[in-house]
């Protein structure tokens, strides 16, 4: 049976060990960390699973501008690989851009894609791209790297609804999938659309995507990529209402629910 | 009612040039597109023919031999942008809204680079200065139809053209109407057994395409313009009928899918 995780940025402040202690008495068995050495610490002596990591983004779009910011940004990348490796974690979730007007892709932007790509495999490494607002990069990872095992996909379910127009990324890339980020909102309205709530709070159809991940050649686990940050968008819930345990009890639900969907499709 | 248009094809002799287009009016289309598979002088010869046969030329076939060097270095990329501007420039002469032209060709083709960029972004700048759409033709990939919807999202002289039989035989797993079809502008329908790479332009109806789909996403984009061939007398599937009742079929296949679209 495939195991439940989440994501460790649904912790917004708190003790990481706290948080890894609590979602396993719950029941939950795996996680993504964000690249840090602390996070990845943690979840292995809680005995939680971390099945991935999510690389850093914040500052993406300087890899397609020349100059400091777009080598750091590499680096970067290159150093959450290289954590990965050291704790035989065996991906890394990668984002290619921010925002809807990004700089262009360019010359520039791809040596540098390469020369991490070709850094993950060095490493072992598979990265796992993930889909946000745009199309036309992401395709062109699939066509750029056709046959590099380790380049694959991440299926972010919530970016998809609510920033992606209409389109859906798994038929065209879940033969590559690698990675999931399940998480729901309530589609493109309003001023913060992209809301990480959990599944079945907002307007993802889980049926389909529960037929989707069971088409894919994905046998990971279900982990959700949902915050349960106070005072922000996921306040929509009422979630600030809920106590931490009771968050993440609604939460072990909604993946397990996912779960079953996945079986009977 | 929708119109319905057939290619044409780009003769030699002005004589038979003549005789297909009329026999294309004669079996009922009203629209069509003419290439740019010559040289100048012939492509404005197919359309002064077309004009004056009454067809009405929806769109040119911009040139696309060559076109990979698009995005290469070198006086052979030049050459084929400057024969892309002349098309253009044919669109315009005779008053034709749009010409279709392609990104790629082929599997190992360049991907999108500066250079490239570079080039496109002139003929996008020439087609704008002229009053021309063009419209991005999908073939095997997807990266560089989605790049150029992107990159010229904010031009509404930039479309898509939504060719049928590419979709088929090339990219399988890809429905590339509801992902451009809001730039859909123009469309090449033809059909083919489905067999990778085998881009047999078949009449609708002969391969292996489900028709009530195409219509369906056709009629959901909202697109307004003719229902267009892309069909030869092709020995390989059409030697037992004549050229005449080839059109017939053909014509009679245009007639299905608008009905299918509930015209
Ligand atoms: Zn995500």
């Amino acid at each position: 049976m495939r195991k439940l995780g989440i994501c460790t940025a649904t912790l917004k402040k708190g003790d990481i060990n706290d948080f890894f202690s609590i979602i396993k008495n719950i029941g939950f068995e795996a996680c993504f960390t964000e690249a840090f050495e602390s996070e990845i610490k943690a979840a292995i002596k809680a005995g939680i699973e971390i099945d991935n990591t999510h690389s850093p983004f914040d500052g993406i779009n300087n890899m397609w501008v020349e100059g400091e910011p777009g080598e750091t940004m590499l680096r970067r990348l290159k150093d959450s690989i290289d954590l990965c490796a050291a704790y035989d974690i065996k991906k890394t979730v990668i984002h290619l851009s921010s925002g809807y007007h990004p700089p262009r892709m360019n010359d520039l932007g791809f040596a540098r894609y390469d020369a991490l790509v070709e850094h993950a495999i060095k490493k072992g490494v598979t990265l796992a791209f993930e889909n946000q607002r745009l199309l036309a990069n992401i395709a062109y990872v699939f066509e750029q790297y056709k046959d590099v095992p380790e380049v694959a996909f991440c299926w972010d379910t919530g970016h998809e609804i609510c920033a992606a127009g209409g389109r859906e990324y798994m038929p065209l890339f879940g033969h590559r999938l690698a990675c999931v980020h399940l998480e729901d909102n309530h589609g493109s309205e309003g001023p913060h659309p992209d809301q990480h709530i959990l599944p079945f709070d907002g307007i993802v159809d889980w049926k389909k995507a529960a037929q989707r991940i069971k088409n894919s050649p994905y046998n990971g686990p279900v982990i959700l990529e949902c915050y349960n940050h106070p005072g922000s968008i996921t306040n929509y819930f009422g979630y600030d209402h809920l106590s931490d345990e009771a968050f993440y009890e609604r939460a072990y639900d909604a993946a397990a629910r996912i779960r079953d969907l996945i079986e009977k499709a | 009612m929708r119109e319905l248009g057939m290619c044409i094809g780009s003769f030699e002799n002005e004589e038979k040039q003549r005789e297909i287009t009329s026999l294309i009016k004669q079996a009922g289309f009203n629209a069509c597109f003419t290439g740019y598979e010559r040289d100048d002088a012939a492509a404005r010869m197919a359309c002064e023919v077309a004009q004056k046969t009454g067809l009405r030329i929806d769109s040119i076939h911009a040139p696309f031999d060559g076109i990979n060097h698009m995005w290469l270095p070198g006086e052979e990329g030049d050459e084929i942008l400057s024969r892309l501007i002349k098309s253009i420039d044919v669109c315009a002469d005779y008053g034709i809204d749009q010409a279709v032209v392609h990104l790629s060709s082929g599997w190992n083709s360049p991907q999108v680079n500066d250079l490239g960029t570079a080039r496109y972004d002139q003929l996008v700048n020439h087609a704008i200065k002229k009053g021309v759409k063009v419209a991005f033709e999908n073939l095997r990939k997807l990266a560089n139809v989605a790049y150029a919807m992107e990159r010229y999202s904010n031009n509404s002289e930039v479309g898509f053209c939504w060719d049928s039989g590419h979709e088929l035989c090339y990219t399988k797993q890809v429905e590339f109407l509801p992902i451009f079809g809001d730039r859909l502008c123009c469309v090449h329908l033809h059909d083919n057994l489905g067999i990778l790479s085998g881009d047999q332009h078949m009449l609708p109806f002969d391969g292996k395409r489900d028709w009530q789909r195409a219509a369906t996403l056709l009629k959901s984009t909202g697109y307004q313009g003719p229902i267009m061939l892309e069909n030869g007398h092709d020995p390989r599937f059409y030697s037992d009928l004549s050229y005449e009742q080839f059109l017939e079929r053909a014509y009679n296949s245009a007639v299905k899918i608008r009905q299918l679209m509930g015209e």
